[in-house]
């Protein structure tokens, strides 16, 4: 800003100002013109210069229009400012500048931001301008400060605009430095001639300790004569960009994959180089080798994995799938090529029982996105396992459905074997057992008539050792039944209380120690097997009385609720720990007493009661507490389902064995 | 009267099973109860049976190349023999209303409480005498 104040401009306003002495000596300057007091007044208005004057003690007495425009206000608003009492120009630091305008002296303001608004008290409005001032003083005659002449420019919109060019040079340069690319020349020799700052992002070196280096030595052996060709083409092909990958040592030892886009500029003026753009690619490099590493082992998986494998795309094409899929459902070679899902799927339904369940399955899952499990039964006798689920990205992006087929055919054979061992074999104990249970009570007999007491006696002990054989064997059967869903149950109606109590009386009589405490409260009658839930209540008291050792008691509680008969066995013994409170009902599992092994038993009879309950239409769990005892409650519907179907799509050739 | 005076008036009973052991424990406690016992290990020769017939027939369900509710049903479907109860015997409880359906009176199973075989005899054809 170089307008200043013109001499004329400034002794007219001397004139103007030194009001006295200006009419007084109205000639004194030129004598050229003469102005009167309102010529000056007018000249000091229109002014484009905001201009203020100050008394000699620093109070402002005088403003001009540009200096109402420039801020907005009046000079009435600011009566009594006083420029040398002014806190932001203190702040400002420019004070002192200002008190040696008062001392005599013209003062050139650096530029500042100030608001005299600020200053007028209510004010909250505060406008900011930036001005750049000049400050001088009046003097009279004697050389004294009448009258101190504050003009100011304001400089606001410069001062942005010269903010703003620094603030995007500053991001220019901050980006250059943090790019992932940096840039370097190089001679024909191959000697570094400048690099960029971002070398530092990139290879992590200074730009200072590579100047006047080798390329050559920095590159990865392997890489050497794939980069010696490349730089052979870029002196051969000037101003052609040539891209290379190769790998470069790194500052801290490892080595980076650099991606380089060359351009040989040996020939133009100025530069006179190899100029090489290039980034760290290295984390690209190594994903895309995770990759291709990821991908061949899914390959092997899915050839070498004894399960058919078929990946469906959203579009319902079949887009990967392994040999075995093909050869388990025989699938031609044309069906493959085709790739409809739809097509292999109606292929697929004439190998098997029920092909109307498996299509309308399928069409289900994809419908609904869902992941399930099926067995499937071919008509030429093999069976599957059917796995499938939505196939679903981190992001919820649906890749479509994946299938597992595993032939299971051999296993359920051996499975079907097993069970069907253990059912002839029960079966077959029985016979010989009902021979010895009849030859010892006949012997009983015999030897009481003799009167031999004793041997009577011990004969009624083995009938009942009989008896827990004969127990152990229906448990056996029991379970087999239970796995191979061949239980019928003999539903009838019976009264629910009665049954209870006789079961309780019978249990009691083989117990010195337990009382058996009925508080049994249905009074209805329940349509169910009642041989079956008799064998759950024998069940679940037995084991009260065997985990009860050193408690007397068990309760029995039964309630009735809607539809719902509610029973309660509850003890006071061991307890069940909290972790395996879930397993006491699964097949051959025994709850730990506090010395392993303390309760003999064969993990049976929780399973099979288990089973029951469901399959009559109820429910059966347990809750516990360790030392304090357990209660086993299980309830059911007053009128057991007719069959409780348990998904098996396939009937078993063998029926129940006789 | 004498022993075999008192067996010849008492009831007979014709017992059907294709163990050996199980016939003769069988056949021991019926006598002990005082009926008279015939046994046979053979379904084939009770479709043959035409004169001196039982009171009653304990009949195993499970009989070699014979089912036993066959033999139950042939029993009950001709006139001379369908008066005769039948206790059907078996070692799966399962079986029991198929044996009925067969037209058998009762139903036991294996391994049964002597006391519980000798009260369902006498239900239907009383005691021995």
């Amino acid at each position: 800003m170089k307008k200043k104040t013109s001499p004329k401009t400034k002794q007219r306003i001397d004139i103007l100002v030194n009001k006295d002495t200006a009419i007084k000596n109205i000639s004194y300057n030129t004598g050229e013109e003469i102005y009167d007091k309102s010529t000056f007044e007018i000249i000091f208005d229109q002014s484009p210069l905001s201009t203020q004057i100050f008394t000699p003690d620093g109070t402002l007495i005088k403003v001009n229009k540009a200096w109402e425009k420039l801020w907005g206000t009046k000079l009435n608003d600011v009566k009594g400012y006083n420029i040398l009492k002014d806190k932001q120009l203190e702040e400002l630091k420019i004070l002192p500048l200002i008190y040696n305008a008062f001392s005599g002296s013209t003062i050139e303001l650096p530029p500042v931001r100030y608001s005299p608004n600020k200053t007028i008290r209510g004010v909250t409005d505060v406008k900011f301008r930036w001005t750049k001032s000049i400050i001088y003083p009046i003097k009279n005659r004697q050389g004294k400060v009448i009258r101190v002449i504050l003009q100011h420019e304001d400089i606001t919109d410069s001062k942005l605009r010269e903010s703003e060019l620094i603030e995007s040079e500053e991001r220019f340069r901050t980006l250059i430095a943090k790019s992932s690319d940096a840039i370097q020349l190089v001679d024909s020799e191959g000697k570094i001639l400048f690099t960029s700052e971002s070398i530092k992002n990139v290879l992590g070196y200074a730009p200072d300790e590579l100047k006047g280096m080798k390329i050559a030595p920095f590159i990865h052996s392997d890489d050497l004569k794939y980069f010696s060709k490349k730089i052979h083409e870029l002196l051969k092909y000037p101003k052609k960009h040539i891209t290379m990958q190769y790998r470069v040592k790194h500052k801290n030892g490892s080595w980076a994959w650099l991606e380089t886009s060359g351009v040989n500029h040996l020939k133009t003026p100025s530069i006179n180089a190899l100029v090489g753009n290039f980034r760290n690619i290295t984390k690209r490099k190594n994903n895309l080798e995770e990759l291709k590493y990821q991908k061949s082992l899914l390959l092997a998986q899915r050839e070498l994995s004894p399960e058919g494998i078929l990946v469906v795309s959203p579009e319902g094409k079949m887009v990967s799938y392994n040999k075995r899929f093909v050869q388990m459902w025989k699938f031609s070679k044309k069906l493959m090529a085709n790739g409809e899902d739809q097509h292999a799927l109606i292929d697929a339904t004439k190998h098997l029982v029920n092909p109307e369940k498996f299509i309308r399955r399928v069409q289900e899952l994809y419908e609904n996105h869902q992941a399930d499990f099926e067995e499937l039964q071919f008509k030429d006798g093999r069976i599957f396992d059917r796995y499938g689920a939505p196939v679903t990205g981190d992001d919820g992006r649906d890749y479509g459905y994946v299938w597992f087929f595993q032939d299971v055919t051999k296993r359920k054979q051996l499975e079907r074997q097993k069970d069907d061992f253990i059912s002839i074999a029960s079966h077959e104990l029985k016979t010989p057992v009902t021979s010895i249970k009849s030859y010892a009570q006949l012997l009983q007999i015999k030897f009481k008539k003799e009167g031999n007491e004793n041997a009577a006696e011990l004969l009624g002990k083995m009938n009942s050792q009989i008896d827990k054989l004969t127990n152990l064997i229906g448990d056996l059967l029991d379970v087999t039944k239970m796995t191979t869903n061949k239980v019928f149950f003999k539903n009838s109606y019976y009264m629910f209380d009665e049954l209870v109590s006789e079961l309780a009386e019978e249990i009691e009589r083989t117990t010195d120690k337990h009382k058996i405490i009925l508080k049994v409260h249905t009074q209805k009658k329940v349509f169910g097997d009642r041989e079956r839930i008799g064998q759950v209540l024998t069940n679940l008291i037995s084991n009260a009385i065997k985990y009860s050792p050193n408690s007397n008691k068990i309760i029995i509680h039964s309630s009735f609720k809607t539809d719902m008969i509610l029973v309660c066995v509850e003890d006071f013994g061991v307890g069940i720990p909290n972790d395996e409170l879930n397993k006491v009902f699964e097949r051959f599992f025994r709850i730990s007493g506090p010395s392993k092994d303390t309760f003999p038993g064969r993990g049976l009879g929780l399973y099979i009661s288990s089973e029951i309950i469901k399959r009559q239409g109820g429910k059966i769990w347990v809750e516990s507490a360790i030392g304090k005892g357990s209660s086993f409650y299980f309830k059911l519907p007053l009128i057991a389902p007719e069959e409780i179907s348990i998904e098996r799509d396939f009937a078993t050739k063998n029926n129940v064995i006789n | 009267m004498n022993n075999s005076q008192l067996l010849n008036k008492s009831k007979k009973i014709l017992v059907a099973d294709d163990d050996q052991a199980i016939l003769e424990s069988t056949t021991l406690i019926l006598e002990e109860c005082g009926y008279r016992v015939e046994s046979t290990i053979d379904g084939e020769t009770i479709f043959k049976m035409k004169k001196d017939l039982p009171d009653m027939l304990l009949l195993d369900i499970w009989m070699s190349g014979q089912d036993g509710r066959e033999i139950c049903k042939f029993f009950k479907n001709k006139k001379q023999t369908k008066h005769i109860p039948i206790i059907m015997i078996s070692a799966s409880s399962d079986i029991e209303e198929s044996a009925r359906k067969a037209g058998s009176d009762d139903f036991i199973t294996k391994p049964y409480d002597m006391e519980d075989l000798i009260k369902m005899v006498e239900k239907h054809i009383g005691k021995a005498n």
